[in-house]
């Protein structure tokens, strides 16, 4: 399974949007499902990636072009998982990377889980201050938000992002996710109500203990 | 050697165990004192530097995320000579312009994901006008107290059917109607679908005891109602006041 990671993390970096689908529609036809897909195939080629910076043969300004060509292959695998599929959208997700964070892969794979589960997501991306999370909260009402950071030096936003979301007027689950959820413990950050995952596996057996179709069962 | 002083960027000799013996002003401009290279290394790039560091010949260049004193991760571009067991290294910041380059980029991204969400709403707002016409589209009109008109607009297909049946059913048992004219003046095309939608609509109608009636269809109709495999058992009529003739 790490060939395939490998495999692909060659053809992000050469920026090669076509190849690269093919490989993941492969692997996709080939029986594997999402979780497989982006825990495996797409997380290990950016690992690959950020293990070829470590040993001197990459630059960031390569790391930059894998990254965008990932986004564009992960937009694709879900257009072509979601078509003709009908949503059921009773519940909603909303998701955002702290302020200053840039580091949005994870984040974006975790919604589309979320998506193809059936919620009725919203992707807001890298580096969303809170005024503008809170903003945007008030008025979509999400059950749950989703937070996300890679370095450690944004840990210190959780604190102030989980205490301010989790205050809404409807009471929003806030769950933390990151690379870095799996090695430290951030728990001090949050409250009791808090969720911490520490990967993708992770948001995948909640999602299935959560299905969106039952208003109630969001752990509150 | 005093020379370095006026280096115009971040320059240190290092030692072999890579502490600092001597740096341009510049490096103090931009970095905190700290005894060891590696101190203004970001932790997670220390891994790199000091394989970087250990090669210990000839000279190497790398990327290193270092702690500066206006950010604790900043990218530099890093380069190091190593002679006769000193190392001269030198640490130029990533070209801000580079930074500001991808700032544009993420704006640029953002606004399509916007447009992206934008466009999505309005799919489901069309989807939502889309029902709305298809409803109005087949309106249950009352004639007299025994007849009802429903005349038919735009494509008859089993999306149209379908989203109208109950109501038709409903209204005519509610209004205790005897006769019921489906007026396909205003019908475009027909789909298979929708003719077989529309004859099982008629059927149910004759089961609960109401005579339907059709009028005014046209050649192209004709040819899709009769490619039908079950018959209608209905009066066919070329206009509604002849209907209304026979029926008042």
């Amino acid at each position: 399974m790490q060939e395939y990671g490998k495999a692909l993390s060659l053809l992000l970096l050469e920026g090669d949007q076509d190849a690269a689908w093919r490989l993941v529609d492969e692997i996709s036809k080939s029986g594997k499902n999402s979780l497989y897909i982006y825990e495996s195939v797409i997380t290990g080629a950016m690992r690959h990636i950020g293990y070829l910076w470590e040993t001197n043969e990459i630059s960031v300004a390569d790391e930059h072009l894998a990254t965008s060509t990932s986004d564009f292959l992960l937009a694709r695998y879900l257009f072509e998982k979601k078509k003709g599929q009908k949503s059921v959208s009773a519940k909603k997700a909303m998701f955002l990377c702290v302020e200053s964070e840039q580091h949005y892969l994870g984040l974006k794979m975790t919604s589309q889980l979320f998506s193809e589960a059936g919620w009725d997501t919203r992707f807001h991306g890298p580096n969303l201050p809170l005024e503008s999370v809170k903003k945007a909260a008030e008025e979509w009402k999400p059950d749950v938000i989703c937070l996300s950071f890679s370095i450690l030096y944004h840990a210190e936003h959780l604190g102030p992002y989980i205490g301010g979301l989790e205050k809404l007027p409807n009471r929003p689950t806030v769950i933390v996710g990151g690379r870095l959820v799996e090695k430290y413990d951030f728990s001090r950050h949050g409250t009791n109500r808090t969720i911490f995952m520490n990967n993708l596996e992770d948001v995948q057996k909640w999602l299935e203990r959560h299905p969106p179709g039952v208003k109630s069962s969001v752990g509150y | 050697m005093s020379d370095i002083k006026f280096l115009p960027q971040p320059y240190f000799m290092l030692n072999r165990n890579f502490e600092i013996l001597a740096a341009s002003d510049k490096s103090y401009e931009v970095f905190e004192t700290a005894p060891n290279f590696l101190d203004l290394v970001d932790w997670e790039s220390r891994r790199k530097a000091a394989h970087f560091l250990a090669l210990k010949e000839g000279t190497k260049e790398s990327e290193l995320i270092m702690k500066t004193k206006e950010s604790p991760y900043a990218l530099f571009d890093v380069s190091i000579n190593w002679n006769s067991g000193d190392g001269h290294i030198l640490c130029i910041e990533k070209d801000h312009r580079l930074a500001e380059l991808e700032n544009i980029v993420e704006k640029h991204r953002l606004r399509l994901a916007e447009t992206n969400l934008e466009l999505l709403e309005k799919k489901e707002q069309v989807e939502q006008n889309l029902y709305e016409i298809k409803s109005l589209s087949c309106p249950f009109i009352k004639l007299t107290k025994t007849t009802a008109l429903v005349p038919l607009f735009g494509d008859l297909d089993d999306g149209m059917i379908r989203q109208n049946e109950e109501r038709i059913l409903n209204k005519t048992q509610d209004g205790h109607y005897d006769y019921l004219l489906f007026d396909f003046n205003g019908v475009r095309n027909l789909t298979e679908a929708g003719v077989a939608a529309f004859v099982s609509i008629i059927n149910e109608l004759q089961l609960m005891g109401i005579s339907p009636s059709i009028i005014g269809i046209k050649p192209n109709h004709a040819f899709y109602l009769n490619g039908h495999p079950s018959k209608l058992n209905v009066p066919f009529l070329s206009s509604l006041s002849t209907a209304l003739k026979k029926t008042i």
